[in-house]
């Protein structure tokens, strides 16, 4: 039988994807991300790509130049080469994890459980059980809107009547999702959900070999095997499919597993872990805090073993540069200046406190009974050994969720619904801090350290 | 197969996106249209107009209610979508009719 136009569209729109670790590769390929697995160098191409393509989106927006998806492909291929400049001088200085005996039968399993969570959330979108309704209301009219006109659609933005479509909120995701309708030609609805298990196993690719360079390999499979089930099944919980959370998850995740691992102190390592930074910052509003609070953090607990400076504008400039020509655009099409913000920032409701916190309770309690925030804090409390990285991860979990606490204080006069629906997703991003958090008491060093 | 992305996480948003489909369908691009709800209800027709805007990109999307709000903006539209039962009297020349809803075409005197 054949296939209708729009399922047709549909193959295509997924496969343009495959641009993202084509453009990402070039810089993943360099000799000094060889101590990563192959298959966690794909994986990590793929976000790698996704934030060069998206901020060239951005800048030629800016520039006034319509978008031609070869040559924003050619851009970002061009882009991670010019990436591999500052890091001629660390060739060769890449040791690939310590060599372990074969991985038994109990130890793949985590890997089996991974695969089975992505899978588990693959059948979840491609059954309609998973699809965000702000894919209907903001994501998807956005990205096909900025696909047709072939730039940022400024007079989508401007409307007073489409306000509700936030058009403060930064552009990665828009961008990438009307990349692929350009490419495509229409923005499949359907498809679009599948980006949820998409990005769920460009995770599954990525975070073992991440992780396996600060932790002996059965703790990163492990860990890496935790948050993949807790995020694959509040993927489809809280219905993220089609939308920024997923996104988000990757970025800040694989930020995190680089920041708490020897390659944090490498420019490569720094490098990549900016570019998955500036993937944050332009992918939710709440990236920005994200990336700010990690940095800090870990200047603080790895400042020592850094040349500061160096540090700085590797992890601060790809975001820098991608945010910034974010909010030069916006400005300077007057669309908005900043962020959107939920009445004025020190108008606090002090009195509110319990009931916002007795329904933030009652929201993360909902997905499966509370279990993928409490297994991964269970992961933490329980950690064999405690290290001072540890503060890293939860010390970002801890910053985020106050933030979040601090923001549902504003406004709305009864908060309850609003943290109804979206208390879940809001920290649903401290799902893999706290696994990361977990990891750090066997961080090999510390182990060492400690015998 | 869901017949969309919607049908188990959202049935509510399910059915109004089968009905913009069937409106999508025979509604031509660059034509007029005003998604209205029936009973007349400015809740759901801010919903129905948000909606429409997502499934009826090439066309003009004429808001019934914006914001909770009755705009009174129904007559510029040269097509109407109506979600729920079929009106009486009928506002125009049937083009579509789903168990959600139907599709009319405006007759001008």
């Amino acid at each position: 039988m054949a296939e209708s136009p729009s399922v047709r569209a549909g193959y295509l729109w997924l496969a343009s994807f495959a641009c993202l670790p084509l453009a990402g590769w070039p810089l993943l390929a360099h000799a000094s991300y060889r101590r990563f697995s192959v298959a966690s160098r794909i994986g990590l191409a793929f976000a790698a790509g996704a934030v060069l393509i998206s901020g060239w989106m951005t800048v030629i927006a800016l520039a006034g130049i319509r978008w031609q998806p070869p040559v924003l492909v050619a851009l970002a291929v061009a882009t991670a080469f010019l990436l591999r400049l500052p890091l001629s001088a660390e060739r060769g200085a890449s040791p690939a994890p310590p060599g372990e005996k074969p991985a038994g039968v109990l130890e793949r399993s985590a890997l089996a459980i991974a695969a089975i969570s992505v899978a588990a959330a693959f059948a979840a979108s491609v059954s309609a059980a998973a699809t965000s309704p702000d894919l209907l209301l903001f994501w998807g009219p956005k990205a096909q809107a900025f696909a047709a006109a072939g730039t940022i659609d400024v007079s989508l933005l401007r409307d007073s009547a489409l306000r509700y479509m936030h058009p403060s909120y930064p552009p990665l995701v828009t961008n990438l999702l009307a990349f692929a309708t350009q490419v495509a030609g229409r923005f499949p609805w359907g498809a679009a959900a599948l980006t949820l298990p998409a990005l769920l196993a460009v995770l599954a690719l990525a975070l073992p070999g991440v992780l396996r360079l600060a932790v002996p390999r059965r703790v990163a499979w492990a860990a890496s095997a935790l948050i993949l089930a807790a995020l694959g099944y509040l993927g489809q919980a809280l219905s993220t499919a089609g939308n920024a959370d997923p996104w988000i998850w990757t970025f800040e995740t694989m930020a995190m597993a680089i920041l708490i691992g020897p390659a944090a102190l490498s420019r490569a390592g720094q490098l990549l872990a900016g570019l998955f930074l500036a993937g944050a910052v332009t992918a939710k509003v709440e990236g920005l805090l994200f990336a700010l609070a990690a940095f800090a953090l870990f200047l603080l607990l790895r400042g020592k073993e850094l040349r500061i400076g160096r540090a700085a504008v590797l992890l601060l400039a790809p975001g820098a540069v991608s945010l910034g020509a974010w909010f030069v655009f916006e400005a300077s099409q007057h669309i908005f200046y900043g962020y959107e913000q939920y009445g004025p920032f020190l108008e606090i409701h002090r009195d509110r406190l319990p009931l916002v916190l007795s329904e933030i309770g009652r929201a993360l309690s909902t997905p499966g009974w509370g279990l993928p925030f409490l297994l991964p804090l269970a992961a933490l409390l329980l950690a064999p050994g405690k290290d001072r990285f540890t503060w890293l991860p939860a010390g970002v979990s801890l910053i985020l969720s106050v933030f979040s606490v601090f923001t549902y204080l504003h406004g709305d006069p009864d908060p309850a619904v609003w943290i109804g629906w979206s208390a879940g997703r809001v920290f649903s991003s401290v799902v893999p801090l706290l696994a990361i958090a977990g990891v750090c008491g066997w961080r090999t060093e510390a182990r060492e350290s400690a015998v | 197969m869901p017949t969309t992305p919607f049908d188990q996480s959202d049935p509510k948003t399910a059915a109004v996106y089968r009905l913009l489909q069937a409106a999508a369908a025979v509604i031509p691009p660059g034509a007029s249209v005003v998604p209205l709800s029936q009973p007349r209800d400015p809740v759901a027709e801010t919903d129905l107009h948000r909606q429409a805007v997502a499934l009826l990109p090439d066309r003009k999307v004429v808001p019934a209610a914006l914001w909770y709000v009755p705009t009174g903006r129904e007559s510029e539209a040269d097509f109407l979508i109506v979600a729920g039962p079929t009106p009486s009297p009928a506002p125009g020349t049937l083009l579509a009719e789903t168990p959600e809803g139907s599709v009319w075409r405006r007759v001008r005197p």
